[in-house]
C-alpha cells in the first residue's frame, strides 16, 4: 500500500454548488484531447440521478465479503449525456445559436432540483472527484494491472502505456469517476493534479473553490486538518462507504436546512428538511454523530467560546486549507515539451 | 508415432488435403514476397485452414449490460487462416465473417472494435511445454500482436505477455492491416512480422500459433475474446522436428484419446472443489480457472500437462486485486489485503512460483487421457445461436 | 466535436513512448526477448511510473507556461464581484487562468478574500477564442440584423463612425449623438474611454444603473444614498444575516463564503425570497414570500415591531425624521419658514443659538425642519437638515437638551397668525403600519404572522443584523416602495455602522478620477435617466397599452389609466431635451446617431423595444468583444479587446476592500485586430477633429468648427479644432495603460502604488483609509457604512439630515406615500403566472451566455424553472420544449420542474441573448413596462435626479401563461 495518503474533505455546509471547481478542472485538464465530455470534477443536486446519470445504481464496488461486484458503462446518450457544441461561426452571419445534439443530459442537468414538495422541498451540494480509494475498484477491476496508486501519496493513476482500453475499470467505479478516453483508447480519471501540487500548487479544483469548502492534506499526518476532520472530530465521512473501496474524499455532510413550515406557513421548530436517513444512505451510519458534533461546536461557538473544529472549517487563510509541502519534488522532473495533445479551445485558432 | 511417420509422408507428399487430414496444422506458402494486402498475390495461392475460436470464459466481464449478451447470444466462431512466408518474413491472413463492422469510435466511449490477434511463444519445441494459449502463462512468455477495428491505425499494437495482467507494450515490428470487405461481410486481417528477431525465432519446420477474435458489437474486449486452441504453421522450407510434430498433434489430428464418459467421473469428484465446468458449479469463482469452454480452446497436450504436472504452465490469476480479505488487517490508510484464496500460485521455496494445484501425477495415464478426452468435449456446440 | 488528426497521432505517438523505450534498452543489451512486466499489488508498488507521470506534467506545463510571463486580470467587468485573476500563457496564446489568491488577510481571526472569482471567471481563457468573437471591423452590407457583413480596415471603420458624429453634430447640434458606455464595463479606467469621449463631444449618455434597473431609489429615499451597507467580510461578524430577494450563494458567488462562515462564527443566515433558492438551502430560516409584495412583509415586520416596542426610540429620535412634526392641515412636514418664529409655542432662543453656532452658515428656512420638544414643551428646530446652517444629528449638546416627541398633537401658529394641529412623522407611520398588520398582508404576502414575529424579532433584537436586498426587489413596479419599506424598517431598528443594517451593495469613495472621464467643468455631458430614456426610446408606451388593463393600472397605481398617464406626460414635457435640464428626469428625444459601447440594449429587448429604436436609430455603431444581439443590428461593429487583452483598473463596488488591475501577459498573440477602447475612442477624436478642420477649410463657417452648445457648455460651443488636445490631456491620455497608470498617480485612495507594487502583490491593491464614505475604512475590520453618523452624529445626505420616513411631494401625499407604505405589483392579471428572471449562476448577464463550457453545465438551451403543480396542470414534463406567452411577447424554452420553485411562478435565469431562443424572442419580450408616479417624480429635497434619484426599468410586470410548444 502506498507510503502516505493524500486526502481532501469537503464542507458540504459552505458548498454554494457554483461550480467554479468544475470549470476550473476544465481548463486545467478535460478541454482537450478526447476529454471533452468528461468531468473529472462535478458538482451534483442531490437528492437526484447526478453525473453520470442514475452512477449509484451502476454497479461497482466490493460486496460484503471483499469481492468486486459488477457493473455498467454509463452510456453516452443516457449516462453522461452528450457534450453538444454550438454553430458560433453561424451566428456572426446572423444564425441562432443551437446546440448541435438534443441536449438530454448533463453533468448538472438537474441543478437545484432535489426533492419535496413546494415549499417543503430539499437539495444540497454534492461536489466529486476520484476519490483516489486505498481499496480502488477500478484498480482491482484492471485485467491489464495498469492502475496503480503513487507510492508518495497515494493518487491512483491509469498507466497510460499499460491501459489498453478494456474499460473495466468504468464498470468497477461504483462513483463512476473514472472515463474512456475515446480519442486515445485509454481510461483517464482525476490525477488529483499533482503535477500542481509537485509546484506547490493546490488541486485546481480545490484551490480555486470559492466557497473555501476544500482542505487536503496527509492523512497520515495526526496534525494535517484532514486528520482532525476525519479521525479526530469524525465530521468527515467517506461518500457510499457501503462500496468498500476506502475514499480519500470525505465530506462534512449538510445540516438538515431550514425548518420546514406546516399546511398554515408557520416554520416546524426542530424540523429536518432534509431526512437524515437520505444522508445515511449517501455517507452511512456516522452522519447523526457528525452533525450533533458540529451542532454542539457551533453552540459553543454562539457562547463565545473557542472550536478547533470550527476554526478548521471557517479556515481563515486560504492558503492554510492545503497542507501540501510535503508533497512539493524537491527537484522538478525534467519534462520532455511535448504534449498529447491540443486544448480545445472552443472555436479558438489551434496553436 | 506411426501415425506420425504418415504424416511426414503427407506432408512430402504432393497437395495433401491438410485441412482433413490435420485440422490443426497450417501450411505455409513460401513466397519471394508477403503481400500486406489480403487475398492479393500469395494469399491466393495459399491454402486457408479453418479454425475455430471459442470463448474464453474463464475471464469474465465485469460489465452487467453485456455480460448477459456473451453467455447467450455468441458462440463459437470460425476463421480462415492462411500462412505466407517469404525468406525474411512470415505473413498471417485472418480472414472471418462478421454482420457488423465495429469500430473504435474518437467520439465514442462506449464503442467497441471488431479485433483479431495472434500470438506465438517465444520459446517452443520439443521439451518446452505449450503455453496457456490465452496470454501465455508465468514460465512462457508470448509475443501477442493485435490491431483493432479503429481509424487510427496506431491502435494496432505489439505486447509481450506471460499470463493474465501481464500484457506489456514493446516496439512494434509487424505490419497490420484490417480491411472489411462490406460486401461479403468479412473481415480480412493481414499480419507480416519478421521470421527471426531478438524476440521470436520463427525459423523452425512447425511452429505454435495462437489466434484470438474480439466481436465489438458485443462489447468483447480484453480476455473477453474467442480463442482457438494452438494451431501449428507447417513452414517447408524450414527443418521440421517429428517429435514435436508428434507431441502437439497428440489429440489433435481428430485420433481418440481416451473414453470421455469415464472422464467425466474423474472430474466430477477430482476436480470440482476448485474448477467449474459444465454444469458443475460448486466451486467459488475465481478460486481456480474456470474451464467452460476449455476443450474449445485447449490442445489435449496441454491439458494433459496441466493435470500431470500444474507447475509447469501456471497462470497467474485474473486479477489479485479482485477480492479483498475483509478480515485481513488494513494498512493505515484502511487498505485491505488480497484474498489469498483468489491467487492460483504460491512463491515455492526458490522463490519459484508453485501451481495451488496439487500434480495429478499419481494417476495412472489411462485415468489422465480418459480425463483430458472429457475436457476436450467441454465447449460451446458449434451450431449454437449466433456462432459466426 | 472536432479535432485534429495530426494531433492524435502525436498524442499517440507520445503514449507509446514508453513502450519505444522499452525496445531501445532491450537493443542496448544486444536484444535479449523483451520481458513482459508481472505487477503483484499495484496499490503498493508500481513497476514505472513516469512515462504517465511525465505526461500528465508536461501537459500542465503547457497551460502553466512560464509563470514570469503570467499576466493580472479581473475580469467579468460587468459583474460586480471584481476578482483577481492570474492569467497563464504558453506560446502567446492564454491558456487559463486561476484566481490571484493573494489578497492580504486583514485580521487573523476574519476569513480571507481568497480566492476571489467564479465559475463564469474561471473560463474566460476559453471564451475570448471563441467563434463568435470579434476579431475585424464588420460593416454591414444587408439590411440591418441580415448577418451580411464585409470586413473593413480599421482606417474606414473610424473614419465612418467619426463622419457620422461629427455630420450629427453639424446638422443636429452635440444632442443629436448618443455615446453610451453600458454594462457591459464598469471598470473605472476602461470604463472612462467613451464617458470623456462622449462628454467631450457633448452627447446623450443614458444613466447605466437605472438604465439596467439595478438601483436603489427607495434606499436613496430613505438613507440619502443607494449604495450603502457593508463589505461581505462584515457578515462574518453579524448575528443576523437577511437576505432579502437576493440569492448570494447564486449571485454573489465570491463572497457567499462570508455568510456560511459567519454562520459557523455564530450568526443566523435568513433568506426571504419566493423560491426555494440556492442560498435558501442552507439558511436557519427561509420566509417564501410571493413575488412583488415583500412590500407588505416589511411593513407587517415594521407593525409587529412598533406595537411590540422592538425598537429604540432615542435612536429614533436623533436619527430619523420620525419626530419631525407634520401638518395637519396640508400633511407637509412643518418648516420654520411655516410658522410665527416669534409665537411663545417656539424655541427662539435655541433657534438663536443654532444659527450663532452655525457661524456663517446660513439657515434656509425652507428646507428647516421642526419636533416638539418634550422638555421646553415647545416647538423646536432640529439642526442637521439640509437647510440648517448646524450640521449635526446632536439632541444634546452644551447650550442644548432636546428631547423631541414621537407622538402627539401639538398646534403650532403659522406666520399668518393662523393656529393649526401637527403630528410627529412617527404617528403618520404607526397609522399606516395599521393596513398592514401580519394578519391582513398574510393572504398577499403567503407569510404566516409566526414568521413576522421571528423576523422582527431577528430584524429588532440582536446586536449585529445586517439586511441585505437585491436588485431582485426593485425589477418589480413597486419596487422603489418596496425598497423603502425595507429601508424603513432597518432605519427603525437604528442600525448604523457596527451594528450593521441596510446593505445593498458598498461603494467606496474614489476620488481624483473624475479627471479621466471630465473636462474640469468645462463640458458636461447630457446625462439622461437610463429608465425614462429606454422606456421612451422603445415606445414603451405602445407595449403597455396592450399588455395592462385599466384595473392593473388601477391596482398598481391607485388612479386610472388617464390620470396616470396626464401626470407622467407632464412630467416629462418638463425634463425633456436641454431646457429640460434641472426639471427632472432628464432625456433627449434628438438622438439619432448611436455609439454603443459594451451594450446589451437588444438583449435586454422589451416588449417592442428593438423595433422601435431601430427606427430612431439613423446610424447605430456597437464596439463589442463578441457577436451580441445588439451587434447583430449594428450599421458597423467595432471589435473590443477583452479582458487579458487590456490594461484596466477596477475598485468599486464595495464587496471587499481591493482594487484589481488588469495587465496583459507578456507576448500576449494579438486577437485579430481587436483593440482597446481607449485606443479607438483616441481615434475617433483625432478623426472628427481633421473632418471638421477640412470642412471648415471649405465652408470657412465658423460653425462648422465650435459647434454650439449654449447649456453643456461653458464656452456656449464644442471646440472640434481642440479635440486631441483635450481628449489626450495634451498627449498624456490615449491608452488603456495610460488610464492605468492616471489613476495609480491621481487617486489618494491609492497612495504610493505604482503598476510595479501592484503586479508583485498579484494584481491588486488595497483601498486605503479615505476610502470609507461614511465610516474610516479600517486596516483591519469590516467595512460598515454610517459609522460618521451614528458615532459623529453628522447628518444624513437627506433633505431633513435625518433617514427619511416622509416625503411630502405632493404626488407622494396624493398617492398615499408619504410615509412608508405597501402597494400592489403591476401585472396582467389575465395571466396567472409571474415571471421571474433573477442574475444568473452561469452568465454576467448575456456574457459567458453562449460559452459552451458553462452551457454544458446547464441545458445548453433556454429554460424555464417551474413546480411540478404548475407543469402537471398543463401537460408538461421535464425536458419539454414549452412556449411562454401573453398579449405583448411569445418565448420558446425547455421546461425544468423544480420542486423550489412556487407553482404560482415560472422562473427564468435572465441574460439569454434572443437568438438562442428558437423564435429569437428573449425573455423580456413578455415584459412590457409602466413608468411609475413616484419614480418618475423628482425635485423633492433630496430626491432630485442623479445616481442616487432615478428609477428602474422593470423586468417583472409580465405574467403569463405557459404550455407545450
Amino acid at each position: 500500500m502506498s507510503k502516505r495518503q493524500l486526502a481532501m474533505v469537503m464542507d458540504l455546509n459552505k458548498c454554494i454548488g457554483c461550480q467554479t471547481c468544475t470549470v476550473s478542472c476544465k481548463t486545467q485538464w478535460t478541454n482537450r484531447n478526447g476529454r471533452e465530455y468528461m468531468y473529472w470534477n462535478n458538482v451534483e443536486t442531490k437528492p437526484g440521478a447526478g453525473y453520470p446519470k442514475g452512477w449509484e445504481n451502476l454497479g461497482g464496488g466490493f460486496d460484503k465479503d471483499g469481492n468486486l461486484n459488477e457493473g455498467n458503462i454509463p452510456s453516452r446518450a443516457g449516462g453522461y449525456g452528450v457534450p453538444w457544441d454550438y454553430n458560433h461561426d453561424e451566428v456572426m452571419l446572423g444564425a441562432t445559436l443551437e446546440p448541435n445534439a438534443k441536449p438530454d443530459w448533463g453533468p448538472n442537468w438537474e441543478e437545484d432540483v432535489g426533492e419535496g414538495d413546494f415549499p417543503n422541498s430539499h437539495y444540497f451540494y454534492l461536489p466529486r472527484i476520484c476519490n483516489h480509494c486505498s481499496n480502488p475498484a477500478c484498480l482491482a477491476a484492471c485485467n491489464n494491472q495498469a492502475i496503480f496508486k503513487r507510492e508518495e501519496d497515494g493518487i491512483v493513476l491509469v498507466d497510460l502505456d499499460r491501459c489498453q482500453g478494456e474499460r473495466q475499470c468504468i464498470t468497477a467505479c461504483p462513483y463512476k469517476k473514472i472515463y474512456f478516453n475515446p480519442k486515445l483508447s485509454k481510461s483517464e480519471k482525476c490525477i488529483f493534479c499533482f503535477p500542481r501540487i509537485e509546484r506547490g500548487l493546490p488541486p485546481a479544483c480545490a484551490e480555486q473553490c470559492v466557497g473555501r469548502i476544500r482542505i487536503v492534506g496527509f492523512l497520515d499526518d495526526e496534525e494535517s486538518k484532514v486528520h482532525k476532520l476525519v479521525h479526530k472530530y469524525k465530521v468527515a465521512l467517506p461518500l457510499h462507504p457501503e462500496a468498500g473501496t476506502q475514499p480519500n474524499v470525505y465530506y462534512v455532510p449538510p445540516l438538515p436546512g431550514p425548518p420546514k413550515l406546516d399546511a398554515e406557513g408557520a416554520p416546524i421548530e426542530g424540523s429536518e428538511r432534509i431526512p437524515l436517513a437520505y444522508l445515511e444512505s449517501l455517507f452511512g451510519p456516522g452522519v447523526r454523530d457528525a452533525l450533533d458534533r458540529l451542532k454542539a461546536e457551533m453552540e459553543r461557538r454562539k457562547r463565545g467560546e473557542k472550536s478547533e473544529l470550527l476554526d478548521i472549517l471557517i479556515a481563515y487563510k486560504h492558503e492554510e486549507m492545503f497542507e501540501i509541502a510535503d508533497a512539493k519534488l524537491a527537484t522538478q522532473p525534467k519534462i520532455e515539451p511535448v504534449m498529447i495533445g491540443e486544448p480545445r479551445v472552443y472555436g479558438g485558432k489551434k496553436r | 508415432m506411426i501415425r506420425a511417420i504418415c504424416l511426414l509422408a503427407a506432408v512430402f507428399g504432393a497437395a495433401p488435403a491438410w485441412a482433413e487430414a490435420a485440422p490443426h496444422i497450417i501450411e505455409g506458402e513460401f513466397a519471394a514476397k508477403v503481400p500486406t494486402e489480403p487475398e492479393t498475390g500469395a494469399w491466393t495461392k495459399a491454402t486457408p485452414l479453418t479454425v475455430t475460436l471459442y470463448r474464453q470464459r474463464t475471464v469474465r466481464l465485469r460489465d452487467k449490460d453485456v455480460n448477459h449478451k456473451l453467455d447467450t447470444e455468441l458462440g463459437p466462431r470460425t476463421a480462415a487462416v492462411k500462412v505466407v512466408y517469404s525468406k525474411k518474413q512470415l505473413g498471417v491472413q485472418v480472414s472471418w465473417d462478421d454482420a457488423t463492422q465495429d469500430q473504435l469510435e474518437h467520439a465514442y466511449h462506449d464503442a467497441f472494435g471488431d479485433a483479431v490477434a495472434i500470438e506465438f511463444p517465444q520459446k517452443y519445441g520439443m521439451g518446452e511445454s505449450l503455453p496457456y494459449v490465452g496470454m501465455g502463462d508465468i514460465d512462457h512468455p508470448v509475443v501477442v500482436t493485435i490491431q483493432r477495428a479503429h481509424k487510427d491505425a496506431s491502435h494496432n499494437r505489439q505486447f509481450v505477455a506471460a499470463g493474465f495482467g501481464s500484457l506489456t507494450a514493446i516496439e512494434r515490428d509487424t505490419e497490420m492491416k484490417m480491411t472489411y470487405d462490406a460486401a461479403a461481410k468479412r473481415w480480412h486481417a493481414v499480419f507480416v512480422r519478421p521470421l527471426k528477431d531478438h524476440n521470436l525465432d520463427l525459423t523452425h519446420g512447425l511452429v505454435p500459433m495462437g489466434l484470438a477474435i474480439w466481436e465489438g458489437g458485443v462489447h468483447e474486449r480484453g480476455g473477453n475474446k474467442a480463442l482457438a486452441p494452438w494451431r501449428f504453421i507447417r513452414l517447408g522450407k524450414h527443418k521440421l522436428d517429428p517429435d514435436y510434430l508428434a507431441y502437439v498433434s497428440w489429440g489433435e489430428d481428430g485420433q481418440p484419446i481416451g473414453d470421455p464418459k469415464k472422464g467425466e467421473t474423474i472430474a466430477k469428484t477430482q476436480c470440482i472443489a476448485c474448477h467449474r465446468f459444465a454444469d458443475q458449479q460448486v466451486a467459488p469463482v475465481g478460486i481456480a480457472p474456470g474451464l467452460e469452454n476449455i476443450g474449445g480452446y485447449a490442445v489435449a497436450r496441454y491439458l494433459q500437462e496441466s493435470v500431470q504436472e500444474p507447475s509447469k504452465v501456471i497462470l497467474r490469476p485474473l486479477n489479485p486485486n479482485r477480492h479483498y480479505d475483509k478480515s485481513g488487517k488494513r494498512d493505515p490508510h484502511g487498505a485491505y489485503p488480497n484474498a489469498v484464496a483468489y491467487t492460483w500460485s504460491v512463491p515455492g521455496a526458490d522463490g519459484k512460483h508453485m501451481s495451488k494445484m496439487p500434480p495429478f501425477a499419481h494417476l495412472p495415464a489411462d485415468d489422465v487421457n480418459n480425463l483430458v478426452a472429457y475436457l476436450k468435449t467441454i465447449k460451446d456446440p458449434l451450431n449454437t445461436k449466433g456462432a459466426q | 466535436m472536432s479535432y485534429n488528426r495530426r494531433d492524435a497521432l502525436r498524442s499517440l505517438f507520445a503514449i507509446g513512448a514508453a513502450g519505444l523505450v522499452q525496445g531501445r534498452e532491450a537493443q542496448a543489451k544486444g536484444r535479449e526477448p523483451d520481458k513482459p512486466v508481472i505487477i503483484e499489488d499495484p496499490r503498493a508498488f508500481y513497476y514505472n511510473t513516469s512515462p504517465t507521470e511525465n505526461m500528465y506534467r508536461s501537459e500542465f506545463a503547457d497551460t502553466y507556461g512560464d509563470p514570469a510571463e503570467h499576466g493580472t486580470a479581473f475580469h467579468c467587468v460587468n459583474c460586480q464581484g471584481n476578482c483577481a485573476w492570474e492569467v497563464w500563457i504558453k506560446d502567446g496564446k492564454i491558456t487559463r487562468e486561476n484566481q490571484s489568491a493573494t489578497y492580504p488577510s486583514i485580521h487573523p481571526e476574519i476569513p480571507d478574500a481568497n480566492p476571489r472569482g467564479c465559475n463564469k471567471g474561471a473560463q474566460h481563457s476559453q471564451n475570448m477564442y471563441e467563434h463568435d468573437r470579434l476579431k475585424y471591423p464588420l460593416k454591414r452590407v444587408g439590411a440591418r440584423g441580415a448577418g451580411k457583413w464585409k470586413r473593413i480596415s480599421w482606417d474606414e471603420a473610424i473614419d465612418e463612425v467619426a463622419q457620422n458624429l461629427y455630420e450629427t453634430m453639424r446638422t443636429k447640434g452635440p444632442q443629436g449623438n448618443y455615446v453610451h458606455l453600458g454594462a457591459g464595463i464598469l471598470s473605472e479606467a476602461r470604463g472612462a474611454s467613451f464617458k470623456r469621449l462622449g462628454t467631450l463631444l457633448g452627447a446623450v449618455r443614458p444613466y447605466i444603473a437605472s438604465y439596467v434597473g439595478d438601483m436603489f431609489p427607495g434606499t436613496s429615499l430613505v438613507y440619502g444614498e443607494g449604495n450603502i451597507g457593508c463589505s461581505y467580510d462584515f457578515m462574518y461578524g453579524t448575528n443576523v444575516q437577511v437576505y432579502w430577494g437576493c440569492n448570494p450563494n447564486t449571485s454573489r458567488i465570491p463572497d457567499a463564503h462570508y455568510v456560511w462562515e459567519g454562520k459557523y462564527n455564530g450568526s443566523k443566515v435568513i433568506v426571504i425570497a419566493p423560491e426555494f433558492n440556492s442560498t435558501a438551502i442552507h439558511a436557519d430560516l427561509w420566509v417564501p414570500v410571493k413575488a412583488g409584495y415583500d412590500g407588505h412583509l416589511a411593513m407587517s415586520i415594521m407593525h409587529e415591531i412598533v406595537h411590540n416596542g422592538l425598537f429604540d426610540e432615542a435612536k429614533a429620535k436623533v436619527f430619523t425624521d420620525l419626530p419631525l412634526l407634520v401638518r395637519e392641515d396640508t400633511k407637509a412636514l412643518l418648516r420654520l419658514s411655516d410658522i410665527d418664529q416669534d409665537h411663545k409655542g417656539f424655541n427662539k432662543a435655541l433657534f438663536e443659538t443654532f444659527e450663532e453656532l452655525a457661524g456663517d452658515a446660513e439657515f434656509h428656512e425652507h428646507e428647516v425642519f421642526l419636533a416638539w420638544d418634550q422638555k421646553s414643551k415647545k416647538i423646536v428646530v432640529m439642526p442637521g437638515s439640509e437647510g440648517a446652517g448646524l450640521k449635526t444629528l446632536r439632541l444634546q449638546d452644551r447650550g442644548w437638551d432636546l428631547d423631541p416627541a414621537l407622538r402627539g398633537t401639538f398646534d403650532v401658529t403659522l406666520d399668518g397668525g393662523e393656529t393649526i394641529k401637527v403630528r410627529p412623522v412617527f404617528e403618520h407611520m404607526v397609522a399606516k403600519l395599521d393596513d398592514f398588520t401580519p394578519a391582513k398582508t398574510r393572504a398577499l404576502t403567503g407569510v404566516h404572522p409566526k414568521m413576522v414575529q421571528i423576523l422582527a424579532r431577528d430584524i429588532a433584537l440582536p446586536e449585529v443584523v445586517s439586511v441585505t436586498i437585491g436588485f431582485s426587489l426593485g425589477k418589480h413596479f413597486n419596487g422603489m416602495l418596496t425598497q423603502r419599506a425595507i429601508g424603513s424598517l432597518v432605519a427603525l431598528t437604528g442600525r448604523l455602522g457596527r451594528a450593521g443594517g441596510m446593505n445593498t451593495e458598498n461603494e467606496w469613495s474614489i476620488s481624483g478620477i473624475g479627471g479621466l472621464s471630465g473636462f474640469s467643468g468645462k463640458y458636461k455631458q447630457r446625462f439622461a435617466s437610463g429608465m425614462v430614456s429606454e422606456f421612451l426610446l422603445g415606445d414603451g408606451f405602445k407595449d403597455a397599452e396592450q399588455q395592462f388593463s385599466d384595473a392593473d393600472i388601477q391596482k398598481a397605481t391607485g388612479s386610472d389609466r388617464a390620470t396616470w398617464r396626464k401626470d407622467i406626460d407632464e412630467m416629462l414635457q418638463a425634463s425633456k431635451n436641454d431646457q429640460g435640464v434641472g426639471h427632472g428626469k432628464s432625456y433627449w428625444d434628438t438622438v439619432e446617431t448611436f455609439v454603443l459601447v459594451a451594450d446589451s440594449r437588444f438583449r435586454r429587448n422589451k416588449g417592442r423595444y428593438r423595433e422601435a429604436f431601430l427606427q430612431k436609430a439613423k446610424y447605430l455603431c456597437v464596439a463589442e468583444v463578441r457577436m451580441s444581439e445588439t451587434a447583430m443590428w449594428a450599421d458597423l461593429v467595432l471589435p473590443c479587446a477583452s479582458h487579458y487583452e487590456v490594461w484596466d483598473l477596477r475598485t468599486n463596488p464595495g464587496y471587499h476592500r481591493f482594487a484589481n488591475i488588469a495587465q496583459p501577459p507578456k507576448n500576449l498573440a494579438p486577437v485579430g485586430e481587436a483593440r482597446d477602447e481607449w485606443s479607438i475612442a483616441t481615434d475617433i477624436a483625432k478623426r472628427i477633429e481633421q473632418l471638421a478642420k477640412a470642412q471648415f477649410k471649405k465652408s470657412k463657417n465658423q460653425g462648422d468648427l465650435h459647434i454650439p452648445d449654449d447649456t453643456h457648455s461653458q464656452t456656449g460651443f464644442r471646440e472640434l479644432d481642440q479635440l486631441t488636445e483635450l481628449f489626450t490631456d495634451g498627449g498624456k491620455l490615449g491608452t488603456d495603460q495610460q488610464a492605468v497608470e492616471y489613476i495609480l498617480s491621481h487617486v489618494p485612495q491609492f497612495r504610493g502604488e505604482t503598476l510595479e507594487s501592484v503586479n508583485k502583490r498579484g494584481g491588486h491593491c488595497t483601498v486605503n483609509r479615505e476610502g470609507g464614505k461614511s465610516s474610516p475604512l479600517y486596516d483591519d475590520r469590516p467595512y460598515s457604512t454610517f459609522e460618521n453618523n451614528f458615532y459623529l452624529l453628522q447628518p444624513f445626505e437627506t433633505l431633513t439630515g435625518r433617514l427619511t420616513f416622509y416625503v411630502d411631494h405632493p404626488l407622494w401625499i396624493s398617492a398615499g406615500a408619504n410615509v412608508p407604505v405597501a402597494t400592489e405589483p403591476l401585472r396582467p392579471s389575465k395571466f396567472p403566472l409571474v415571471l421571474m428572471t433573477p442574475h444568473a449562476r452561469w452568465s454576467i448577464h448575456s456574457t459567458y451566455k453562449t460559452s459552451a463550457i458553462l452551457q454544458r453545465l446547464q441545458r445548453g438551451v433556454p429554460y424555464v424553472m417551474m413546480n411540478p403543480t404548475t407543469a402537471d396542470k398543463r401537460g408538461i414534463r421535464d425536458g419539454d420544449e414549452v412556449a411562454l406567452h401573453n398579449d405583448v411577447g411569445r418565448v420558446i424554452a425547455m421546461a425544468k420542474i423544480m420542486p423550489s420553485i412556487p407553482p404560482d411562478a415560472l422562473f427564468m435565469e435572465h441574460g439569454w441573448e434572443p437568438f438562442q431562443h428558437k423564435n429569437r424572442a428573449g425573455h423580456n419580450v413578455l415584459n412590457g413596462d409602466l413608468l411609475n408616479r413616484l419614480e418618475v417624480s423628482d425635485g423633492w429635497g433630496h430626491l432630485k435626479f442623479g445616481v442616487n434619484w432615478d428609477g428602474n426599468q422593470h423586468a417583472y410586470c409580465g405574467n403569463v401563461e405557459i404550455g407545450r410548444a
